[in-house]
């Protein structure tokens, strides 16, 4: 006879709807991170043809940024899925914890390098 | 526990009376500043909101509910005028501006009134000033509910090794990242610092500044949702603790959601400015 299986992982209602402002929260910062990607990427462009090649020192943070929203982006797309499914709730959060791994990834790097710059620039 | 309640309830009265002289010295200052600049519309506008800061002190004090939200309000709207002279100084550099008839253009004041009301907006904010106005208002001390340990569901989230070693490394990154934020921050304060005493210029200055200050505030409010991941890695995938830790990154994203559009302001400001120079 085989063994009774478990039943997987399942969130309940009230956590559904904590989840859900979760991802709701998650989806307006990567639009806000989008918009800020743009708006560095046109100030380090202005920046370059008016004044000089620092400029490019936005370029690369705003395309950061940028990637940064798109990969928060999936993870609230994860997370609105625990929501949305019955019965995979688990694969999905750690889905969601691997989008937030990598996002987190990205900000340290970014911050390390931003960092650099920036004390170069303080420095001479 | 009662003693607890206490202790809490005097730091908020010591906090209280801090929030409310330093935004009564800020406005006294600003007011002789602009007397000994000649600043007639400065000294005014210091002038009543020295007066309003007492009247509504002195009506918090007794613990009305509606004083706090006039005084919140007052707040707001010094933030805002503080941050709307930072921008028009910074885009118009000539005396004509409205800024400079409001004295805003004595150097210590858009920054001074900014940190002032910044710091009066988190004492308001903080719960033991709220516990203090709360007794002030006729509550009583036992109503005052402390923060009880989370009483945990005995649902766990079952995770192979593989899967406890992701829990594990997100904790870590939060940390991490919290911590290289805060350094960031410093740093773009430093260069934001650097380029004003090199040259007095906010346009060239602002967005190192801004975002020096909003990268280190963030690193700070990221050190909330990393305490609550480390319970994950290091006490248990309780449903309690996993929807905490959740929840704080939630509340988190929407702070820092307002933070960063703030910053994109900041910069697209800084941007029209310079193609309209």
């Amino acid at each position: 006879m085989a063994a009774p299986t478990e039943p997987p992982f399942e969130f309940t209602t009230e956590q559904d709807q904590s989840l859900a402002a979760i991802a709701l929260a998650m989806k307006l910062l990567a639009v806000v991170l989008l918009g800020l990607a743009a708006v560095r990427i046109a100030f380090g462009v202005i920046e370059i043809f008016t004044s000089s090649w620092a400029g490019l020192w936005y370029i690369v943070e705003g395309l950061a940024t940028g990637f940064m929203g798109l990969v928060l982006l999936a993870g609230a797309t994860d997370t609105q899925f625990i929501v949305d499914t019955t019965g995979y709730d688990k694969p999905h959060l750690l889905n969601a914890f691997t989008s937030l791994a990598v996002f987190y990834k990205v900000q340290i790097g970014l911050a390390l390098f931003i960092g650099v710059i920036v004390l170069l620039r303080i420095l001479f | 526990m009662e003693m607890e309640r206490n202790e809490r309830v005097e730091s908020g009265e010591k906090l209280f009376v801090i929030g409310m002289v330093v935004s009564f010295v800020t406005e006294v200052a600003y007011t002789t500043a602009s007397v000994l600049e000649g600043v007639w519309g400065g000294f005014f506008l210091g002038l009543i909101g020295a007066l309003i800061v007492l009247r509504l002190a002195n009506w918090l004090y007794t613990g009305n509910n509606v004083a706090l939200k006039w005084m919140l309000g007052w707040t707001a709207l010094q933030l805002t005028l503080a941050l709307a002279a930072w921008a028009l100084l910074s885009a118009t550099s000539g005396r004509d501006s409205v800024a400079h008839a409001l004295g805003y253009g004595i150097s210590w004041v858009p920054l001074g009134k900014l940190a002032a009301y910044a710091i009066l907006g988190a004492i308001l904010m903080s719960p033991s000033v709220r516990a203090f106005l709360f007794l002030r208002g006729g509550g009583e001390l036992t109503d005052i509910k402390e923060k009880l340990p989370p009483t945990l569901t005995g649902k766990t989230l079952p995770l192979s090794p593989a899967e406890t070693q992701t829990v594990a490394g997100l904790a870590n990154l939060l940390k991490w990242a919290s911590w290289s934020l805060i350094a960031v921050g410093v740093l773009r304060l430093c260069l934001g610092g650097k380029l004003y005493s090199n040259e007095p210029d906010w346009i060239k200055a602002a967005p190192a500044l801004v975002e020096g200050f909003v990268t280190l505030l963030v690193g700070v409010l990221l050190l909330g949702p990393s305490g609550a991941f480390d319970f994950l890695k290091t006490k248990s995938t309780d449903t309690t603790y996993l929807m905490s830790a959740l929840e704080q990154l939630g509340s988190f994203y929407q702070k820092q959601g307002v933070l960063l559009a703030l910053v994109a302001m900041v910069v697209f400001g800084a941007l029209v400015i310079r193609l309209l120079g």
